[in-house]
């Protein structure tokens, strides 16, 4: 009797998706969304698939020294200019531990540095092989391409950090799978710093970043299931110097909780 | 020894597992509430919007499928409400029932007469096939009174049921 009244709509199309999109307040076509960086501007976040929306979805930038002091160019507007890849060069190269954005634990990848037509510079991420190819524009989507740029910053004429600034750190944050939350870690010394090695203390001890040409690049252990991690422990990036003495001291849990993913809210 | 529990906030992947296995069910009991079935899928998103949002302050008090009942039924409970008022203003629209007697024979006309309660634990047995325990955990009530608010239930359809003409 009552089982009649309303049917088991077995037919009715679920979208998690779309759910997943308006709890993070994202545009409704999702794909190679670019929320804006303090540093200049995200410029893509590519996909092969749709599976792959949720990590480009949330990406968080953190610019403890800030580019603005050095003269950055900003980008401004929805469609910013493709960009030249032609002269690419490696900064840095780290293989990935666990899967971040489109790439999978295992994968190397490495900091480009983009040399532009106009004089500015990008600096993006993209596997250390091959050298990426010349986009489109950024924020398209082409599935044959083989190493897509990721996430990353144009408009600082010399790439790297501001003189002055000991460090520029940017923090990524993903979600890979659903499952967890992947911070990737980025930055660069100034040309000054007598920064030898890089490495992020936390309660559980020591990870060292990759570090090459004055950038470096590394990951965080991944989340259980949320942002959790400025709740669960200190982080610190310390620079160290040739003899091993820490010169330099960065505390991530601010970095941490300005690039949450997600709005904590009760229902 | 003591084993310290650990409570992890819920799982992106569950929920989204939740999400796929059950949508229908959540679809039904939610187009219980509400009386309508494309308000019902909005039901639906919009409390899955919010438990994705507050996944984090999850920290098993319950069970995650408790949880995610609780929320469906209350996001269908406060649409329900939303439109009532909106109902109460507009008077072309006419009640199911005058002076305790059924004008609309169907059996929704008849839920309709029953008490919030009764309606939920209902729509919770027949519609999402959920347990006495699972019941109780999404109306935040006892597993007892689960089955005493049943019984209430089956006894006023049947006596509705008796009293309405054939």
């Amino acid at each position: 009797m009552l089982e009649r009244q309303v049917p088991l709509r077995l037919d009715a199309e679920a979208d998690w998706a779309g759910a997943l999109r308006k709890a993070e307040g994202a545009p409704e076509s999702g794909r190679n969304h670019r929320p804006p960086g303090r540093l200049g501007e995200w410029v893509a976040v590519r996909m092969r698939s749709r599976r792959l929306l949720v990590p480009a979805l949330v990406v968080a930038v953190l610019v403890i020294a800030g580019a603005a002091a050095a003269g950055a160019r900003l980008w401004s507007g929805p469609s910013p200019p493709a960009i030249d890849t032609t002269q690419a060069t490696s900064l840095v190269e780290y293989t990935l531990t666990s899967d971040f954005s489109v790439w999978k634990a295992g994968d190397r990848i490495a900091l480009w540095h983009l040399p532009q037509p106009d004089g500015s510079t990008c600096v993006l991420t993209a596997l250390a092989s091959p050298k990426p190819t010349a986009p489109a524009a950024p924020g398209t989507d082409d599935p044959n391409d083989p190493n897509p740029v990721g996430g990353g910053s144009c408009g600082n004429p010399g790439g790297q950090g501001p003189p002055g600034k000991p460090m520029t750190l940017q923090l990524e944050t993903g979600i890979d799978s659903g499952l967890y939350y992947n911070y990737l870690i980025s930055g660069s010394v100034s040309s000054g710093s007598d920064i030898a090695r890089l490495e992020i203390r936390s309660d559980a001890g020591s990870l060292p970043l990759a570090f090459s040409h004055g950038w470096f690049l590394g990951q965080l252990p991944p989340s259980s299931y949320e942002a959790s991690l400025p709740q669960r422990g200190q982080y610190v990036l310390v620079g160290y110097d040739s003899q091993g003495q820490a010169i330099e001291r960065r505390d991530l849990r601010q970095a941490l909780t300005s690039s949450a993913p997600f709005p904590s809210s009760a229902p | 020894m003591k084993v310290r529990m650990t409570k992890e906030p819920v799982a992106l992947a569950a929920l989204s597992d939740i999400y796929e296995s059950r949508y229908a069910r959540f679809l039904r009991v939610a187009e219980a509430i509400v009386g309508d079935a494309e308000v019902a899928r909005d039901v639906v998103q919009e409390a899955f919007v919010r438990l994705i949002r507050s996944r984090l302050q999850f920290r098993g008090e319950g069970s995650v499928d408790g949880w995610v009942w609780r929320t469906v039924v209350n996001t269908a409970r406060n649409a329900r409400r939303d439109a009532s008022k909106h109902r109460a203003e507009d008077p072309s629209v006419e009640p199911t029932a005058t002076n305790g007697h059924v004008v609309d024979a169907g059996v929704r006309a008849l839920l309709a007469t029953l008490p919030e309660r009764q309606r939920l634990v209902l729509f919770l047995r027949y519609y999402a096939d959920l347990d006495y325990r699972a019941i109780a955990e999404a109306l935040e009530i006892r597993p007892g009174t689960v089955g005493a608010t049943l019984n209430q239930a089956h006894s006023a359809m049947k006596r509705v049921l008796k009293e309405v003409p054939q």
